[in-house]
């Protein structure tokens, strides 16, 4: 029993020593390593940020390694191989973190682990390494972003960074729904037989906009009733229980297409020679006006009838957008960035058919795939909302 | 041999097959194909029994009924059924 107290005594003395020699207390120095090359252009950029920094912060010191010094070299591989980077110029270590390269991102994240480093303790690890001392791996640190930098984008918050994702994907998957597709390939079929290529791109165009401007009218209203709902506690039991059974659904579709052969399944005759009239009496009209409001009457027609079969993602899509407290005009963002991936594919094969002139179509394999992975995200959505309501809600 | 192949305007999985297709019977003078539209030719179509998934390639010899090529097939699959169909004869 001695023997144990005196272990469990030296362990925590150890413990205390080494933090004594190895933590930075708050509002200490911060000494930045800076790894460079009179070679390279982003160095001198780097040096410059650095030079900014110094200028903005009293408790920074930039201590400078011109790797053409064999020695620093030497060094910049040792620190770079601990912190799991490459060993390329420019290459900044700060505490327990590193940057290699230099682009908005690096400069946003070495000024977070600054601010992070001057409220909290870190770990000097190029310190450490210059002093030949033992580096541990908790020494090393992470970042926790809530900010990213994208190229032309520009600065994005993590939580809109996630909405962004979701609506690209599910926007995406939704596009491969096959229930008013069928309609936008044949009239495809019978454009590509005229011989006016300026009708031909008008007619096309204004059924593919008018698809667009109905998805975006649906989604906005269910919108508005999901945020007008999102207090009633029972309206998300509802919703997450809709999304298990579509979810469900879809997978019960998957499992049986599987089984047979890969192909069009022909459907609804009377409802499908009504639509392929209607699309004949559009290509044949001489009158360019009245093609056009034709085909406007009918991508909204089919857009509407054909909502039943297609409903399950947008809905799913409009109560995770009600569930995070956006501003109008990011919520209207959010829709016109799922309806763009949503029109995606319809926007390649049409644009494809009118300068080819040739109809291409996509195998029946990736609507089958699509009508899974939409299942497994609906179910996945299904369960979030009614077990963990924080994460469709971005608060992680 | 002759093949009645009955595809749609609007069916994805015809257009997709389209390719393989011409690969496969661009080559043989002997194959004899007639296409007919699901719809603009649905009074011709409607005694053939067809059935609820396209394409359906219905394959003749000797004007009897020998074989029935429903759905999507890659080149290869397509290719060994017209060759099991020639070393039938």
């Amino acid at each position: 029993m001695k023997r144990i107290k005196q272990i469990i005594l030296i362990l925590l003395l150890g413990l205390f020593i080494n933090s004594f020699f190895t933590l930075v207390k708050a509002d200490n120095n911060i000494n930045i390593y800076f790894f460079h090359s009179e070679f390279c252009l982003h160095c001198q950029e780097m040096d410059d940020y650095l030079d900014d920094l110094v200028e903005d912060y009293d408790n920074i010191t930039v201590h400078y390694f011109e790797v053409g010094n064999p020695d620093n070299m030497d060094l910049l591989n040792e620190v770079a191989d601990i912190y799991n980077q490459s060993a390329t110029v420019p290459f900044v270590a700060i505490g327990g973190l590193a940057f290699s390269g230099y682009n908005d991102q690096i400069k946003y994240d070495m000024d977070e682990t600054i601010q992070k480093y001057t409220d909290s303790d870190f770990v000097d690890i190029t310190n450490k390494v210059i002093n030949n001392e033992e580096v541990l791996i908790t020494d090393l640190d992470t970042l926790e972003r809530e900010v990213v930098i994208l190229p032309i984008i520009g600065e994005i918050q993590i939580e809109s960074l996630s909405l962004f994702v979701s609506a690209v994907v599910l926007g995406f998957v939704d596009g491969f729904n096959p229930c008013a597709m069928w309609v936008l390939i044949f009239l495809i079929g019978m454009l590509v037989n005229m011989n006016n290529r300026k009708k031909m791109w008008l007619i096309g165009l204004t059924f593919l906009i008018t698809s667009a401007f109905v998805y975006f009218l649906i989604m906005v209203s269910w919108l508005q009733i999901a945020v007008s709902l999102t207090a009633v506690k029972w309206i998300r039991y509802l919703i997450g229980a809709f999304a298990l059974i579509f979810g469900g659904y879809n997978i019960s579709k998957f499992i049986k297409a599987s089984k047979r052969e890969d192909g069009c399944e022909v459907v609804s005759d009377n409802r499908r020679t009504k639509i392929i009239e209607k699309v004949k009496n559009i290509i044949k009209n001489k009158n360019l006006l009245l093609a056009l409001l034709g085909v406007i009457a009918l991508a909204a027609t089919v857009n509407l009838i054909e909502l039943a079969c297609s409903a399950g993602l947008p809905l799913l899509f409009t109560q995770i957008l009600a569930y995070n407290d956006l501003s109008t005009g990011m919520y209207l963002f959010y829709i016109i960035i799922y309806i763009l991936l949503f029109l995606i594919d319809d926007i390649i094969i049409f644009s494809v058919a009118m300068i080819t002139l040739r109809v291409t179509g996509i195998s029946n394999k990736y609507t089958k795939y699509s009508t899974i992975i939409g299942g497994i995200i609906m179910l996945i959505i299904g369960v979030l909302l009614l077990f963990f309501p924080n994460i469709i809600m971005f608060n992680f | 041999m002759k093949i009645i192949r009955i595809t749609a305007l609007w069916c994805m999985s015809c257009l997709a097959m389209k390719k393989i297709w011409k690969l496969v019977f661009d080559s043989r003078e002997d194959i004899e194909i007639i296409d007919y539209d699901y719809d603009m030719d649905f009074e011709k179509i409607q005694k053939l029994n067809v059935g609820k998934i396209l394409p359906e390639l219905i394959v003749y010899k000797n004007d009897v009924e020998v074989l029935r090529i429903i759905g999507e097939k890659s080149y290869k699959k397509l290719a060994a059924i017209i060759k099991e169909l020639d070393e039938k004869n």
